[in-house]
């Protein structure tokens, strides 16, 4: 409102008090960044690491499902909210279970790529980076189910359904962080079984404890 | 309780079945068949031996539960998976789960100790099987709480299972896991490292950073690999503590356990991603230890427990070498020092099963990552060839991915195996045809083109469907990226029109029309290879959609054989043939809006260059004027009543369509593909051509995008956000020439009547936008009404039989009374420069209506920010009384939103009244449209 006769370029003066007012409309909505599409981008407030030297990716998930599609075992190592993982199981299930034998153990998904393996009706699936090694994420799965092989002796997916949680702890000692954890399957094993000898014991002293008391009460 | 499922004795189970333990089995190689898993389908079929074995099992720990624990309430967890499993349908499952969950809860709220891990595995399965289990968070916390191993154990799993780094209890559980990185019990120790690994979050990283570090140093192996991995998880959620961990990563490489080793790798890579400083750090100290553990690990004797495939430890392997491309990349003396090893690994290893090809694959990816010699690459590329001819999907696989990346070190090297990747597009596995694709498409070059594009379109015709959509966009992309010889490309693309027309995008077909437009001499060719593929296949909508659009425009160069090549057949077709192909494709099923709406344009244009067909064509579009479609009923009614009232000016408004322009049609293409339409940039280069005319006197636009002419808008990828107020403002604008340039509203899906306009206009090569002011004056057939009509959409057709004189240009606007109180009047005129529709010269004139006399008078203005106001100086500062005479005040508006918002301004008056102040203030909000 300050126009003097004159020269004078509108668009300071009106910044002051109604410019802010009327510029609101002309101000285009925040977009949406081309990003969000990416699964791991939104997810957290940082800044993957990986994106700048991407070849040296961690592994992003594990996801253990049968032919059937049932959900087996997951492992995220990758933050994702709650939805988003029953959308991405969804998805890779039905990529990786509509593809026929013969075929190579990759598929790309999203950018990202995942190497599956199918033993018996399980298939074995992990989740990395387009520039990691395939070859070596196959031996790693083999790595897995040989190990699970050696604990359970003969395992079959009843063994992974009843003891789930034991996947779980030998999936532990073999991966942390999407990482490498230990290459030797009897160290492996030994550590999970010495564990599960301490949850033994435990039990046992807290059984006999238990039992005492019950005596005593009695 | 002692006799809680989870933790049942193995020794029960061990001890009472299965009494020879089967064979360890061979480690040698992936093979499924070598590693027994037994399958057992879910759906309950009779179960083999070893199922068997499991049903005894269960039964066996049943009883022995039922004798331990008699008091055992509620079920176990093997009983409740057992009851989820026997479930037959989903609704059955559902409501076994939210039995289990409401006894959990209660559980919970009673604050059962007992059976606190018990629920937690379940909850772990309720979790597993997608439902929801939040309300268990806080038992993690209190099992992670407890002082014992076994509720430890479990908790730290639920913690990483249920919860992710996003939740906010995970900060609750921050102090637990500082007590448990202090305990002297490894396991423990080594439980919170595992959960801190998988979970950390950036505050929890910072906390306890500290007692990760710490534990690096430990004295137990498998800590030491834990925290080791730990720290790579705290480096990427903080990577400025990755200088912390620098001198203990590089130290735990002189390590001798492997766990330990592989970790200690590991972690050094995340430092050197994170922080240059490390990474020097690393190059200085490390280099030494890794080309010796590298050395060692490959030249050992058979070490059974690392021993996969021949070789020992791949898996340490593969990680050295990639550390050692972190090192060396960019880093002339660090590639040196590694040279010697790489090429004895690439040599040495072992390329007959999966474990030593993975070490290769790794070894030759950091060859090419490094400065390496010469010798070293061509070795690399060597092996890449023999991957490249292994029979296995998966080698195949990963030597394309690398030759990818190697194309760039050397494209001679990988040009030798194009065959090779050339029969790869054609495997039966999609990831390895997705690969080579892309592999061929980088491959691509000026002398090869023509071969691999034939290979690649005669692939095309077997591909798979789904493999089409993949393919047909690279072959798009190479042909015109190589589309100088514009024969070929036009015969590639009226290939790949014919064997996948379905899955060509848009834009793809809009260029090829461009192109089509701009090569007059070879107009007639393509109207005829069009016609003849349009008979063939015509199911291709894209095909068809460009075959009708050349058709309406070439259409006597089809029936004549006009300019034909010299290696052409000239072809019989007669002007109804041509009518009759465009019918056909009308009248077809499956043709969608757009095509059906392209026909009708195409049988109008027809009509013209056709004199003799005219009738049939009326009949044929009046058949479409009770059309369901209201973009088509509407086209019909309009068409019939330019066949049918307008003979003046149809051979006129059916002229052929000008020359599109290519350059600007690919700015505008780019410019969509980014989904970012700044048509503020477009739209001044669209009228820099200035108006020239056509033969029939018609005023030419500067050749608008061809979007626009083949007003694409049910499908237009390019949809503004511009509302349908303004783009029918605009439209109306446009119509009258009156000058306004703007594409913003382009595809403006909203409103469609606008559209309609435009393409009847576009038919007769007038202005369908932005077309000048000098246009009007040569423009005597159409005559138009002044501006704030309403018109309906044919009226405004009728209109043009109607003859109202040609508006004078300055008048196009009204003037305004900007402002009126009992004491001033304001009116404002309107003048736009030619070709500067942004740009309004308005002339303020001041009118004192009182009987006093006005001085110091001084008129203010503001406008908003996206319009541009210059004020000139009054003619006086005194306005004299009653209306006797009045000020003038001459003001540029630029309005650099032109088209999409309207002008607004707020203005104030200030005078002197016998030397008093006064002063008034208003807003106008009554500018004409189009401003």
């Amino acid at each position: 409102m300050q126009h003097r006769g004159g020269t004078v370029d509108s668009g300071k003066p009106a910044a002051e008090d109604d410019s802010a007012a009327w510029q609101r409309p002309a101000a285009p909505p925040p977009g949406l960044g081309p990003a969000s599409d990416d699964p791991l981008c939104w997810l957290s407030g940082h800044t993957r690491l990986s994106e700048g030297a991407a070849d040296l990716g961690e592994i992003h998930f594990v996801l253990l499902v049968s032919r059937q599609g049932k959900v087996r075992l997951t492992k995220w190592y990758t933050p994702y909210p709650q939805k988003q993982r029953s959308k991405i199981i969804k998805e890779i299930s039905t990529l990786v279970l509509t593809r026929g034998p013969k075929l190579c153990n990759f598929v790309d998904w999203q950018g990202y790529r995942v190497v599956y393996k199918r033993y018996a009706s399980l298939y074995f699936c992990m989740c990395i980076d387009p520039a990691d090694n395939e070859l070596e994420t196959l031996q790693i799965i083999h790595h897995y189910v040989e190990i699970l092989d050696r604990y359970f002796g003969n395992v079959c997916e009843l063994d992974l359904i009843f003891n789930f949680h034991k996947a779980y702890f030998i999936l532990d000692e073999i991966l942390i962080a999407g990482e490498l954890q230990e290459s030797n399957k009897k160290s492996v094993l030994r550590l999970v079984t010495t564990q599960d000898a301490l949850v033994e014991a435990a039990k046992e002293k807290a059984g006999s404890l238990r039992n005492i008391i019950a005596q005593a009460t009695k | 309780m002692a006799s809680n499922s989870p933790f049942k004795p193995k020794s029960s189970r061990a001890s009472s079945q299965i009494p020879p333990p089967p064979p360890p089995p061979s480690a040698s190689q992936i093979r499924p068949a070598v590693v027994v898993l037994l399958v057992r389908p879910c759906g309950g079929e009779i179960p083999r031996r070893p199922a068997l074995d499991s049903v005894e099992r269960i039964v066996e720990d049943f009883a022995m539960d039922l004798a331990i624990n008699p008091f055992s309430s509620g079920t176990r967890l093997r009983d409740m998976i057992r009851a989820i499993r026997a479930c037959k349908t989903a609704a059955e499952e559902r409501a076994v789960v939210r039995r289990e969950c409401a006894a959990i809860r209660a559980a919970i709220s009673e604050g059962d100790q007992d059976y606190r891990h018990r629920n937690m595995a379940k909850l772990m399965f309720i979790h597993m099987l997608g439902y929801p289990t939040h309300f268990g968070q806080m038992e993690c916390l209190k099992l992670i709480a407890a002082a014992g191993f076994p509720e430890k154990r479990i908790g730290y799993l639920g913690l990483t299972l249920l919860l992710d780094e996003r939740q906010e209890v995970l900060m609750l559980v921050t102090n637990s896991l500082k007590q448990d990185l202090n305990h002297s019990n490894q396991f423990i120790v080594g439980l919170a490292l595992c959960a801190l690994g998988n979970i950390c979050s950036a505050e929890m990283a910072r906390d306890l950073a500290p007692e990760v570090e710490r534990l690096l140093q430990n004295r137990d192996p498998n800590t030491k690999k834990k925290a080791a991995l730990c720290s790579i998880r705290i480096v990427r959620k903080v990577p400025d503590l990755a200088e912390n961990f620098m001198s203990a990563a590089a130290s735990l490489l002189k390590e001798k356990h492997h766990g330990v080793l592989i970790s200690a790798v590991q972690l050094c890579m995340e430092l050197c991603k994170a922080s240059y400083e490390a990474l020097e750090y690393l190059r200085k100290n490390c280099l030494e230890g890794l080309v010796r553990i590298l050395r060692d690990v490959s030249n050992s004797s058979y070490a059974p427990e690392y021993d996969i495939g021949g070789i020992t430890d791949p898996f340490l392997h593969i990680r050295v070498l990639k550390l050692m491309r972190i090192l060396g990349q960019g880093d002339a003396d660090c590639s040196e020092y590694i040279n010697d090893i790489l090429a004895q690994v690439s040599t040495k290893t072992e390329s007959n099963k999966n474990a030593g090809n993975a070490i290769l694959y790794e070894c030759v990816e950091t060859i090419m990552g490094i400065e390496a010699t010469s010798g070293l690459r061509v070795l690399a590329i060597n092996i890449l060839g023999r991957f490249l001819s292994n029979r296995d999907n998966n080698i195949r696989y990963v030597a394309l991915n690398m030759l990818t990346k190697a194309i760039a070190v050397d494209t001679q090297a990988v040009q030798r195996h194009r065959a090779t990747i050339l029969e790869c597009v054609k495997d039966a596995d999609v990831s390895i045809r997705k690969r080579a694709l892309e592999l061929v498409y980088l491959l691509v070059n000026d002398t090869n083109v023509k071969p691999l594009t034939k290979e690649l379109v005669d692939y095309l015709e077997v591909s798979d469907q789904d493999f089409k959509e993949d393919l047909t966009a690279k072959i798009c992309s190479i042909v015109e990226k190589f589309s100088m010889d514009k024969l070929w490309y036009l015969d590639q693309m009226f290939r790949v029109l014919s064997l996948a027309g379905n899955y060509i995008k848009d834009d793809v077909w809009h260029a090829l029309i461009v192109l089509m437009s701009n090569a007059s001499e070879l107009q007639g060719y393509s109207v005829r290879s069009l016609y003849k593929a349009l008979q063939a296949s015509g199911e291709q909508e894209s095909l068809v959609r460009v075959a009708v659009w050349c058709i309406g425009e070439y259409g006597e160069m089809l029936v004549n054989n006009l300019s034909m090549l010299d290696m052409e057949e000239p072809i019989t077709v007669t002007e109804s043939d041509a009518v009759d192909a465009v019918e056909a494709t009308l009248q077809r099923y499956s043709a969608d809006v757009t095509t059906r709406a392209m026909c009708l344009v195409s049988l109008l244009k027809l009509s013209s260059r056709f004199p003799p067909t005219s009738e049939r064509i009326k009949d044929i579009v009046a058949q479409n004027k009770g059309n369901t479609v209201l973009e088509l009923q509407q086209r019909s009614i309009e068409f019939s009543s330019i066949i049918q009232r307008h003979q003046s000016i149809k051979s006129s408004l059916l002229e052929r369509m000008p020359v599109l322009d290519e350059a600007n049609y690919l700015v505008k293409r780019a410019a969509s593909t980014q989904a970012a339409v700044s048509s503020l940039n477009s739209a001044p280069a669209a009228t820099s051509g200035g108006p020239f005319k056509l033969p029939n006197g018609v005023a030419k636009p500067p050749p608008a995008p061809l979007a626009d002419l083949l007003d694409l808008s049910s499908d237009d990828a390019p949809v503004t956000t511009s509302s349908p107020t303004t783009a029918r403002n605009d439209f109306l604008q446009d119509l009258l020439g009156i000058g306004l340039t703007d594409s913003s509203p382009i595809g403006g899906a909203p409103s469609t009547s606008n559209d309609i306009l435009m393409d009847l206009l576009s038919i007769g090569s007038s202005p369908v936008q932005n077309g000048p002011p000098t246009s009007n004056s040569s423009l005597p057939a159409i005559e138009t009404k002044p501006v704030p009509v309403k018109p309906q959409v044919v009226d405004l057709l009728d209109g043009l039989s109607s003859s109202t004189s040609l508006p004078d240009e300055n008048a196009a606007y009204p003037t305004i009374t900007a402002f009126q109180s009992a004491t001033l009047r304001i009116t404002f005129s309107f003048k736009k420069q030619p070709g500067k529709p942004q740009e309004t010269t308005i002339n303020a004139s001041f009118t004192n209506l009182a009987t006093t006399t006005f001085t110091d008078f001084v008129f203010q203005a503001a406008v908003p920010k996206f319009i541009q106001l210059r004020l000139d100086p009054a003619s006086s500062s005194t306005l004299p009384a009653s209306g006797n005479g009045s000020v003038t005040q001459s003001l540029s508006v630029t309005n650099n939103q032109h088209g999409q918002k309207p002008l607004a301004m707020r203005i104030r008056m200030s005078y002197k009244v016998n030397g008093e102040d006064r002063l008034e203030q208003g807003q106008i909000s009554n500018f004409p449209a189009g401003l």
